[in-house]
């Protein structure tokens, strides 16, 4: 792409800076104030007084570890097995040709269309009769096939040109070593952003643990989040300062991963 | 395959984690309003293991809003807790209820408030044990009215009295709203009770005894009253605002809410607050409310089960309970409860006065388990009806048309 | 890339049998496809089957009015006069109408602005992921709480404007459009990064080349981004448009629907007559299988649609 930069390409940086950053600014604004501050009116822009009681009121409870903990178990171990299967199913259906391709391939696509919200009771059943209600590796295998990342890979995939493959094939390379050498590296800046919409996917994820996890040692930090909603009103500094907690880590793990996926593709430039 | 048999170990792995389960661990759903309600909770709960060491708990707590989905989960996989804390008791659980008419005889319901106990009934049988009673009721911003100089009849008032008297209180003090109103059917309701409408009959045989111009008339009404005195928007249904943190703000000189608020108050609230009195319409009334416990029949630790639930229940425990959390007592027999503070202590004898001097409907109409199938069609119908998307008469006919269908249901 | 010293066994074991090369797609294929039967179709078949009854979402032996019974079409014949959801299903698609396009130009000029490396590009792009980082529930909760009219900090500052409160979420046309809006603001982010995936997969000498021949942006845009970028904006739109069709998390929590029932999508109409009314599980589902239907129709024609032009 070409480097020039206009000056109307800053301008755009700035509207886009502002429309983006502000509600979440906003958010972690309000996390440092009282109840009492956050309905104020009019509403104190900068907190007054501001305060980590409720983080500090959150992290006492000391569950709350452990509810990270177990988001983060879940969340990398979902992710990895989603996108491995998601690389692997992609790569089948962008790049073979096999009787019932397109049968498959419209079969994962339905998937997607069935809101998981409308067959609650039956993944319910489904889910206890494997013995998965109530425990981690429920959460981890159930969710982990995703059409969409299959349909990402599969649409990704496609644009890896079939020269590569068939002078591999030529050479009689074992084909899983094509998956891996050659389609892998080249489909990186594809697989780094489905593993980065896995994870935040994961991480974020209420349904899923909602009908899977009873015991409150299994919490995820999701299943906590939805209880600052009593039935007579919302703690809202409990719900913000939570909300706020959840999101770091994501943000950690996108700017390293963009970090890795840069330098990557950087090299990868280089070797050209 | 590999990875189902991964699972097949981790799965494996984790129940093999789990097992020392204790004999009598009662697996417990519970719904809380904060952290601390719920640390109080567990303190009940360690007092009840204190002095009947091998009952331990399992403590599950959801979001209010999903006991009905979960409640849906549990008797489509046929398994339950052991027990439940619940507001309703939706048919398909009905019959995984353990009747209390047959544990502790016909006569034991009799101890709870009238109003609250005929909820648990279904015919013959007693499917919930009263936990505590709510009222619907308003509270006054009391340094409000002081600083404009208007005194709240200790007799009380009409609507028509008051709303003049909360704008000019708003005006006078520099308070944003002269009222805010939980937007929920429940509170709404109360306020068709006061103009002498209610949805069901008294009395079996069960029928609508809506009258529907009456219920139009107290819509269009009530519309009214939103438009002028409270914030604008309010009851569209897709409203942010909170009455409740609006109040305790200082922004509404008044708030129409209920008894389960008076511990929040008591804590939160920077100012001089009072409850009730409750102005009235054409007749005076509050609103039944509440929670139960249920337990189920379907427990391997029945015993131990059944034993916990009448120990909430019992008289001593009944005070106890309703100090703790700031609500009042479903059980007549519990002794006088002494409340955190004097306001706290007035609220709840205000809200129990109003209480007992309601209407007989304010306890039926929602006692009556048909009425589990009509709220949803209540709070549609006067959002809808507020917003001008239909007329107050079609809200009515469709609240009408939600309680026969719901009566046509059967039990 | 391939040692050849390496590789020479290889071709005795594959060649053991052809059956391997046959079947290794369908091996790729097996555990996606094996979890997506087991906790996503199977479920559906049996909503199918659903939509010939009439029963409870929950059939409890012990009552009796949860038991199915078999109806054939009369759940699909009852939709036509479903006023409840005729309006939901045209207010689905027309918040589908406007909220694809719209979601595809602003990530499409995001990803053009911020695909080039540098270090501001990298930290806006984080700027820009960050919505989608949090779950619909809370971005829902969070512009709820920007737009409310008496105490919303939009509606403060246009006030310090002295622009009056605008009643973001209580007007029909107004929500709708905030419901499009946040929509848009929280999934840009995905898409964008699909986008920048997409194009850095395009040779830079093809650009190179059309700045030599002066070329304008424009038509460097037109003619080379859009044209060879078209796998991924192909993602965007076909996920988008399902995305859209089953939107009802951020619905929920920014205006639950509201005001009255004007914010009431599909998947909300399904779920409230599914679980909030009693015994019409099988009106729900066939509404969910209308739902299924529409959307394999649209993905299939934009698959074809976008294989004839490739």
């Amino acid at each position: 792409m070409t480097q020039t930069q206009s000056p109307w390409r800053y301008v755009g940086i700035a509207i886009v800076l502002l429309l983006f950053a502000l509600p979440p600014i906003w958010l972690f604004l309000s996390s440092l104030k009282s109840q009492s501050e956050i309905f104020q009116w009019p509403p104190s822009l900068w907190p007054q007084a501001p305060t980590l009681q409720s983080y500090y009121d959150t992290f006492s409870r000391a569950n709350f570890l452990l509810y990270f903990q177990n988001s983060a178990v879940v969340a990398v171990l979902s992710a990895v097995l989603a996108v491995t299967i998601s690389v692997m199913a992609g790569y089948a259906l962008a790049k073979f040709r096999f009787k019932g391709d397109t049968v498959f391939f419209l079969l994962i696509m339905s998937a997607l269309m069935v809101p998981l919200q409308i067959v609650l009771i039956p993944v319910f059943l489904v889910l206890r009769d494997l013995g998965l209600l109530n425990t981690l590796a429920g959460l981890i295998i159930a969710p982990a096939a995703t059409p969409s990342g299959v349909f990402l890979m599969r649409q990704y995939i496609l644009t890896i040109p079939d020269s590569l493959l068939e002078a591999a094939r030529i050479d009689k390379t074992p084909e899983w070593r094509i998956l891996l050498r050659i389609i892998v590296p080249l489909a990186l800046p594809a697989i780094g952003t489905l593993l980065a919409f896995n994870l935040v996917y994961r991480w974020n994820d209420y349904l899923w643990p909602f009908l899977i996890i009873t015991e409150q040692e299994k919490w995820t930090v999701q299943l906590a989040l939805a209880n600052s909603v009593g039935r007579f009103g919302i703690d809202w500094p409990r719900l913000l300062s939570i909300s706020v907690m959840s999101v770091l880590p994501m943000l950690v793990m996108f700017i390293a991963l963009q970090k890795t996926l840069m330098n990557g593709l950087m090299a990868g430039a280089a070797k050209e | 395959m590999k990875l189902m048999k991964l699972g097949t170990i981790a799965l494996a792995l984790s129940t093999a984690m789990l097992s020392p389960v204790f004999a009598s661990e009662l697996k417990l759903m519970w719904y809380v309003d904060g952290d601390e309600q719920e640390a109080k909770l567990r303190g009940m709960l360690d007092q009840y293991t204190a002095a009947n060491p091998d009952t331990t708990f399992d403590l599950q707590i959801v979001p209010y809003e999903t006991t009905g989905t979960k409640f849906q989960q549990f008797a489509a996989s046929g398994s339950f807790p052991d027990v439940s804390l619940s507001s309703s008791m939706p048919p398909i659980i009905r019959p995984f209820l353990v009747d209390w008419a047959e544990v502790n005889g016909p006569e034991w319901i009799d101890q709870f408030v009238a109003g609250w106990a005929d909820g648990a009934k279904l015919d013959e049988k007693v499917i919930a044990a009263p936990l505590d009673v709510t009222a619907v009721g308003i509270y006054y911003n009391a340094d409000a009215f002081a600083k404009a100089g208007v005194e709240i009849p200790a007799d009380g008032w009409t609507w028509d009295e008051a709303l003049p008297k909360f704008k000019e209180v708003a005006e006078k003090a520099g308070v944003r709203f002269p009222l805010v109103w939980d937007v929920s059917a429940h509170r709404f309701l109360t306020y068709e009770f006061q103009y002498g409408n209610h949805v069901f009959s008294e009395d079996e045989p069960l029928t609508v005894a809506m009258d529907d111009a009456s219920w139009e008339k107290t819509m269009d009404q009530f519309i009214a009253m939103a438009n002028e005195y409270m914030p604008p928007g309010l009851w569209s249904g897709a409203s942010s605002d909170s009455p409740v943190d609006m109040f305790v703000n200082q922004q509404a000189v008044a708030y129409m809410s209920g008894s389960w608020q008076i511990g929040n108050f008591g804590d939160n609230a920077k100012f001089k607050w009072v409850a009730g009195p409750t102005p009235k319409g054409t007749v005076a009334s509050s609103n039944v409310g509440g929670n139960y416990l249920l337990a189920f029949n379907t427990s391997p630790r029945l015993e131990e089960a059944t034993a916990f639930v009448n120990w909430m229940t019992s008289p001593e425990i009944q005070a106890e309970y309703a100090k703790t959390f700031g609500l009042l007592p479903a059980n007549k027999n519990a002794p006088a409860v002494d409340y955190a503070s004097a306001d706290a202590q007035a609220a709840v004898v205000a809200f129990q006065k109003e209480l007992e001097t309601s209407p007989r409907y304010a306890a039926t109409d929602q006692a009556w388990p048909e009425m589990q199938a009509t709220w949803d069609s209540i709070k549609a119908g006067i959002t809808q009806a507020y917003v001008g998307q239909i007329t107050t008469k079609e809200a009515v006919a469709g609240i009408r048309a939600a309680a026969e269908a719901a009566i046509a249901a059967g039990r | 890339m391939a040692n050849p010293v390496q590789t020479q066994p290889a071709p005795r074991r594959w060649s053991l049998g052809r059956l391997g090369r046959v079947a290794w797609p369908y091996l790729l294929l097996l555990p996606t496809v094996a979890l997506l039967f087991i906790f996503t179709i199977y479920p559906l078949l049996q909503g199918i089957v659903m939509s010939f009854f009439t029963r409870g979402i929950v059939v409890v032996p012990q009552v009796e009015s949860t038991h199915p019974v078999f109806v054939g079409l009369d759940n699909y014949t009852h939709l036509l006069g479903d006023k409840n959801f005729q309006v939901a299903l045209l207010k689905t698609i027309g918040f589908v109408v406007v909220a694809v396009p719209l979601q595809l130009a602003v990530s499409l000029a995001l990803a053009v602005l911020l695909a080039p490396q540098s270090r501001v590009n990298a930290f806006v792009r984080t700027i820009v992921f960050f919505p989608s980082m949090i779950s619909m529930l809370i971005v829902g909760v969070i512009w709820a709480w920007l737009f409310g009219r008496n105490s919303g900090l939009i509606n403060y500052v246009l006030s310090l404007f002295g622009i009056g409160a605008v009643p973001w979420l209580e007007d029909e046309l107004l929500a709708q459009i905030a419901v499009v809006i946040v929509w848009v603001w929280g999934g840009a982010g995905f898409n964008m990064m699909v986008l920048i995936a997409g194009l850095t997969a395009i040779p830079s000498d093809l650009y190179e080349a059309a700045a030599i021949d002066n070329t304008s942006r424009w038509r460097q845009f037109t003619r080379i981004t859009v044209p060879l970028l078209q796998p991924s904006i192909v993602v965007v739109v076909v996920l988008g448009i399902i995305e859209a069709f089953k939107v009802y998390e951020l619905v929920v929590s920014l205006t639950t629907g509201g005001p009255g029932r004007a914010t009431v999508y599909l998947i909300q109409n399904i779920y409230e007559t599914a679980f909030r009314t009693v015994n019409q599980a099988g009106a729900a589902a066939a509404q969910s299988v209308v739902l299924f239907i529409i959307l394999m129709v649209l993905t299939i024609l934009q698959l074809r649609f976008a294989r004839k032009r490739s």
